[in-house]
């Protein structure tokens, strides 16, 4: 996206030229010049603490352009070797930097001793593949208690003004944070807090420059949670250029113009040669052969994902219709002119979709900002189908989980008169029906009558988030590694089995992927569901379900539940008994907890039995409806989760006859 | 600046029938490797040696996709020049191919997060149109600027391999090695001949099958077959030049690395070994307070840059910078102890994932470490700082069993095997009682860790959080069933690394009594070693576990008043010479106690032993089926 970014600055910003350098702000921040060892107060127990935090951003206009500068100054205590390990080096991202104006270090020993690092322990690397090159650094002679410290400025493009995103808070608990946000006075800026993050403060002190300013002081770390999203709880600013006074343009950071921006490259006219590669792939793809649109969408997905090569690079020929059909080679941008092209050429309408990852902070649609367009996605409105270009492990309906149940930027195509653009509109990205993803089991077991043997047949049927990069990929492994994996599905069934009979997969292969479930078929016979005491037998009947995820170990709980997906597990047992044997314990086999939200079961677990003659059969119905339950639902969706682990533990007792 | 541009032009090939033979010769596979061949030139200029070694790889898509990544790369050292490189593409054309050529390469550097300094560069491509039938080539040439460094040949490949071939050629003056690793002269075609200039022997194998990779097996050196070639020696007018051609010349090679290393003294250091040292105290003692000085303060960082990668770093330098690579932490270990005036030595030694003696391969590619030998009146102890959780007196896991290097001066060294910790000191023991409340189990147990187990729990304990370490040993006790909750834990001897770590916990596990009537029953392993661990029937390859190891569990149930054990289960072992395991159950009118032991006493398993493994695998999970019964009186 940094392309279209570039564009937008030269349009909107760099006309501007016309005036004389001003002072930057940041250049005159330095760190204290004789540093001491800080009190950790509240983290002295703590390994790993930051002292201070600092980040100041400042963009400004001046002769030769407009460039945002960050000054980051950073300030830890390491209190252990793990610690010092984790930390004692340091890589500088140099994407998108200009110069690096200042980079230094230091070491603050537990005696107090100064030591700053030389220029040459300022070491560059470059990918010039990834186009990214880095500066590090790494702190020698470290002991535990040391401090480390280090600031360094940047001179960076631009690319974040209309969208950037302070997190306040860290993976390790922090003394001191600050966070500034300075530009030149008439550029003016507009921000949001989210969860309760402080407000930026104006700097009324401050003559020539704008400054807004936030300080936290001991902010604990990220709390970690089981299907939890800690960073959406984070304290955030967001903010944003908004007008610049200069030449009284307002309204910078919306999405109007960055639509028809967007629209402009992706549905660039094709030329002549362009139009006849296209034509010759869709003849290819064999599109002309599908029964209905969504054949024809599924076709086309499934044959650029398996014969296309998706590479992480910029080049004009992996965006070029007519090179990418040729080479095979295509990056991320390539990739969505492709696929819009090929739809558009086959009549399926449809949108583009722009969000961001809700585990991080969820699209605001309130407030219009560039740090939520992260992600691009297609969507087509007839099939209410959203599909994810670029993953090849994913099938049109599947989007990454996390940018699902989120509001997000459709844009879609609009024409007044002979004028063809891209209107944007915010709209909510309903996340996949709990049914979509699922494991199901359908267990068929025999005991014989002198209990040494079991036969079992299971169907194990995997669909959704769940056959995601294994149902796509299954036909371009070889076969021993297609085996390796379907026993890696079943493994509680075939491990330690006295005889594996048959195992084999069903639907291994893109094209189904979202239309069938990917099936493992096992048949084994094995004597582990059976313990023995004396003459009796215990029929471990629950482990036929396989081992189940618990939340039995309780822990305080401070954020509501986020889990990724929707889910559902459905499974049917069949026990054919022996005559000779009397069962008892039926009645523990049935189990029903559940949460209603409206009048509707959002999570449950439901298991029924019925025995006829000497066979028992046992319907369970598992389901988590929703991806998002609230803090004080917590305990419910423990205790159905718990219900399926329980399940796993029941046993039947299994008595001769006398 | 990623860019590929292609050049079309029509190439002269088989066609496409190629394609239709090779499918029906491998139906199962994706790719096959047509041409896998290495050609070096070694010639003289004047006493100088060139060598120039060239790689081409040509390989067969039989599928679109399923052959893997279209990108390659080419890796070289600062020892190294590439000369040379070149690759295209052939794309199925109708009866034809069309060559797509690759013109522009990228460079990089390898940024490894293992290893901090790094001179390791990279040219990658992408070959372009790599569809079904597509054809891939690649030729590189390497300038090596060494002539101490041979190359290696395998021959086999995940994908079947057409054709594999080996050139040398060299001046007559010149005598090169041979090496055959998991294969002999007489599974290969030799070709000689004899030119004005000197020789060509051509070394060739065809039609080699995929070889499968298993996971759990030693590294691919022990059992894919390898050819080793290298310099012997250089006849000069004047008189013979030997490269390497024994364990002598290897180590004249590495004395020059090492003869200045710690010329001077440096003045800290010797205060630091003033401070550590204790006259009252034997020697090894100061051995062992000068190895846990360096392991506490010294912090193992990787390198791997041209030359520095063989020289060790001053140990005062080392001292300063508190971290070094294997060789630096060996230098500023040998140092202190020179500085005690005890005597040890700079050790090279190979991991356990290079399968090669120095008397069998006396070349560079035997080792990869560098550790300390210390003299005993026992033979030497081997100390390697660079596990900072290893107790002392215990070489590091992946150098167990491997021949070493010991430097005793300019010309003088000694191979000396390092010996592998015997399993009843590589010990998890584990002494629980329980009691019966409900359908459900309280207790409390203590275990301890020994030997390399320590030294990884240690390491995996250090800087996790206490709430981490209830959920790691939740996951590792895991005993009945997971309704295993741990209620308290206290973990002593983590900062000691010569005394065992002990665990003290208490738990409780629900519904793991099954009550029946006035009947309690309950299984007794609540720990199931080895479940699930049967080997699969088709594999072939070894398994290599990271040291030998003992387990000594025992349970003992402490009965209320009222029960009355009516069924213990029978008694049952297995006992071979390289793995066994024994449940044995006493009974007494209080308590019923169940012992396990399992021991394991080889490294690597070999295949031929898995069938018996299998068939104790076998016993043990019906033996862990038993169930004891209680009679509760009213």
């Amino acid at each position: 996206m940094e392309n279209y970014i570039r564009i937008i600055v030269v349009l909107f910003v760099c006309w501007n030229t016309s005036l004389s350098a001003q002072d930057l702000y940041v250049s005159g921040l330095d760190w204290e010049e004789a540093p001491e060892l800080h009190d950790l107060g509240e983290f002295s127990e703590e390994d790993n603490v930051i002292v201070l935090d600092k980040q100041v951003i400042e963009y400004s206009l001046n002769d030769d352009g407009f460039y945002m500068y960050q000054l980051i100054h950073e300030k830890r205590q390491l209190n252990s070797n793990e610690a010092i390990e984790e930390d004692n080096k340091r890589y500088v991202s140099m994407s998108g930097v200009v110069e690096v104006m200042e980079m230094k270090a230091r070491i603050i020993k537990p005696n107090g001793e100064v030591v700053e690092l030389e220029e040459s322990d300022f070491q560059d690397a470059v990918d010039e593949e990834e186009r990214q090159s880095y500066k590090y650094f790494a702190f020698e002679g470290l002991e535990a208690g040391s401090q480390i410290e280090y600031l360094y400025l940047l001179k960076k493009y631009p690319y974040s003004y209309r969208g950037r995103r302070a997190i306040l808070q860290n993976d390790e608990p922090t003394i001191k944070m600050e966070y500034d946000l300075v530009s030149d006075t008439y550029l003016i800026f507009k921000w949001k807090s989210y969860n309760s993050a402080p407000e930026f403060i104006e700097d009324t002190l401050i003559e020539d420059k704008t400054r807004h300013y936030v300080e936290l002081s001991n902010v604990p770390k990220f709390a970690d949670e089981e299907s939890s999203a800690p960073l959406a709880h984070a304290g955030q600013l967001l903010f944003k250029l908004d007008r610049n006074l200069l030449n009284n343009r307002s309204e910078l950071s919306s999405y109007g113009p960055y639509a028809d921006d967007l629209y402009k490259i992706i549905y660039a006219p094709l030329d002549k040669k362009a139009e006849k590669d296209l034509k010759g792939l869709a003849k290819t793809i064999g599109t002309s052969m599908a029964r209905n649109d969504e054949e024809k969408v599924r076709k086309i997905e499934d044959y650029l994902k398996k014969n296309f090569v998706l590479v992480n690079a910029n080049a004009d020929q992996l965006e070029d219709v007519s090179e990418i059909i040729k080479s095979q080679i295509v990056n991320e941008t390539g990739f969505l002119i492709l696929f819009t092209n090929l739809f558009s050429l086959e009549g399926l309408e449809h949108q583009l979709v722009l969000t961001c990852d809700r585990t991080i902070l969820p699209f605001d649609p309130d407030f219009e900002c560039f740090t939520f367009l992260d992600e691009t996605f297609i969507y087509l409105p007839e099939l209410d189908l959203y599909m994810d270009p670029t993953n090849a492990g994913l099938r049109a309906g599947l989007i990454p989980a996390e940018y699902t149940h989120n509001n997000g930027l459709f844009i879609k195509q609009v024409k007044v008169g002979d004028y063809v653009t891209g209107l944007g509109k915010t709209g909510y990205i309903e996340h996949a029906p709990y049914k979509v993803t699922a494991s199901d089991h359908f267990v068929k077991a025999k005991i014989n009558s002198t209990m040494d043997n079991i036969e079992i047949e299971l169907d194990n049927k995997i669909s959704g988030y769940y056959a995601a990069n294994i149902q796509p990929f299954y036909d371009l492994l070889k076969e021993d590694e297609q085996e390796d994996l379907n026993r890696g599905i079943v493994e509680y069934m075939v491990n330690d089995a006295d005889e594996v009979k048959e195992i084999s997969a069903l639907n291994g292969s893109g094209d189904k992927m979202m239309i069938e479930p990917f099936i493992v078929h096992v048949e084994v016979s094995t004597t582990k569901f059976l313990e023995k005491a004396g003459d009796r037998y215990f029929f471990n009947i629950g482990e036929l379900i396989g081992p189940q995820v618990e939340m039995y170990q309780e822990e305080e709980r401070t954020m509501g539940i986020d889990d990724d997906n929707a889910r559902s597990f459905y499974r049917e047992i069949e026990v054919e008994f022996p005559n000779n044997y009397t069962v008892e314990g039926l009645e523990d086999l049935a189990v029903d907890v559940f949460h209603e939200i409206d009048g509707e079961r959002s999570l449950s677990f439901k298991s029924t039995y019925s025995m006829e003659g000497n066979t028992l059969k046992v319907v369970i119905d598992e389901y988590y409806r929703d991806v998002q339950y609230p803090l004080e639902l917590f305990e419910v969706y423990r205790s159905v989760v718990n219900a399926a682990a329980d399940w796993n533990k029941k046993v039947l007792i299994m008595k001769p006859k006398s | 600046m990623f860019l590929v541009l292609f050049v079309s032009a029509y190439a002269n090939a088989q066609g496409y029938e190629m394609v239709e033979k090779f499918r029906k010769k491998y139906p199962d596979e994706h790719l096959v490797q047509l041409v896998h061949e290495k050609k070096l030139a070694i010639s003289l200029v004047g006493k100088e040696i060139k060598i120039l070694s060239t790689t081409h790889d040509r390989a067969l898509r039989l599928s679109t996709q399923g052959g893997g990544s279209p990108k390659e790369k080419v890796s070289f050292n600062s020892f190294m020049d590439l000369v040379d490189i070149s690759a295209y593409t052939l794309v199925p054309n109708g009866k034809k191919f069309k060559k797509e050529v690759i013109k522009e390469f990228v460079e990089k550097d390898e940024l490894s997060t293992s290893i901090f300094h790094d001179d390791v560069r990279s040219t990658s491509f992408y070959f372009p149109s790599v569809v079904q039938g597509s054809i891939t080539d690649l030729s590189y040439t390497i300038s090596i600027k060494e002539p101490y460094f041979p190359i290696v040949l395998f021959f086999g490949d995940v994908p079947p391999v057409e054709e594999t071939r080996l050139t040398v050629t060299f001046p007559k003056n010149v005598e090169m090695g041979f090496i055959y690793r998991n294969l002999s002269e007489n599974d290969v075609e030799i070709q000689k001949k004899e030119t004005g200039r000197g020789t060509e022997i051509v070394i060739s194998k065809n039609e080699i099958p995929a070889i499968k990779l298993e996971s759990g097996a030693p590294s691919i050196r022990y059992f894919i077959p390898h050819l080793i070639v290298y310099i012997k020696s250089v006849e000069f007018k004047d008189g013979k030049q030997m490269v390497l051609s024994t364990p002598e010349d290897l180590h004249n090679w590495y004395s020059s690395y090492v003869g200045n290393v710690n010329a001077e003294r440096d003045e800290r250091l010797v205060h630091i070994v003033d401070s550590i040292y204790d006259p009252e105290k034997e020697e090894i003692e100061n051995v062992q307070s000068m190895f846990n000085w360096v392991q506490d303060n010294i912090k193992y960082v990787a390198f791997e840059a041209g030359a520095e990668g063989f020289v060790p770093e001053n140990a005062g330098l080392v001292c300063e910078a508190k971290y070094g690579d294997c060789k630096g932490m060996s230098s500023i270990l040998t140092e202190m102890l020179d500085i005690a005036e005890i005597e040890a030595h700079l050790t090279w030694i190979g991991s356990r994932s290079i399968p090669y003696t120095y008397d069998e391969v006396p070349l560079p590619v035997t080792d990869n470490h560098m550790i300390v030998a210390y003299p005993t009146s026992s033979g030497y102890m081997f100390l390697d700082a660079t596990d900072n959780e290893i107790p002392f007196g215990i070489p590091t896991a992946f150098i167990q069993g491997k021949q070493a290097m010991v430097h005793l001066g300019d010309s003088m060294f000694v191979l000396e095997n390092v010996p592998v910790l015997e399993a009843n000191m590589e010990l998890y023991s584990d002494s629980v009682t329980i009691r019966i409340e409900d359908n459900s189990i309280l207790g409390t147990g203590r275990s301890h860790f020994t030997g390399h187990l320590r030294s990884s729990f240690a390491h995996y304990l250090k800087g996790m959080e206490e709430k981490d370490k209830i959920s790691f040993f939740k996951e590792f006790y895991n005993k009945g069933n997971n309704r295993f909750l741990i209620d308290d834990l206290q973990i002593s001897g983590l900062d000691d690394r010569n005394v065992p770590l002990q665990i003290d916990y208490t738990f409780n596990i629900e519904d793991v009594v099954r009550r029946h009537g006035s009947e309690l029953f309950i299984n007794m392993n609540l720990d199931r070693f080895n479940e699930g661990g049967e080997i699969e029937s088709d594999r072939e390859l070894p398994i290599e576990s990271d040291h030998l190891s003992m387990v000594q569990s025992s349970i003992t149930l402490e009965l209320s008043p009222g029960m009355e054990v009516v069924h213990l289960p029978d008694n049952s072992s297995y006992s071979g010479e390289e793995f066994g395991y024994s449940i044995e159950y006493f009974g007494s009118e209080n308590s019923i106690r169940v012992d396990q032991g399992h021991y394991e006493n080889v490294i690597i398993t070999e295949a031929d032993h898995f069938g018996q493994w299998n068939e104790m695998i076998k016993v043990l999970n019906s033996a862990y089926k038993e169930l004891v019964i209680i009679k509760i009186n009213e």
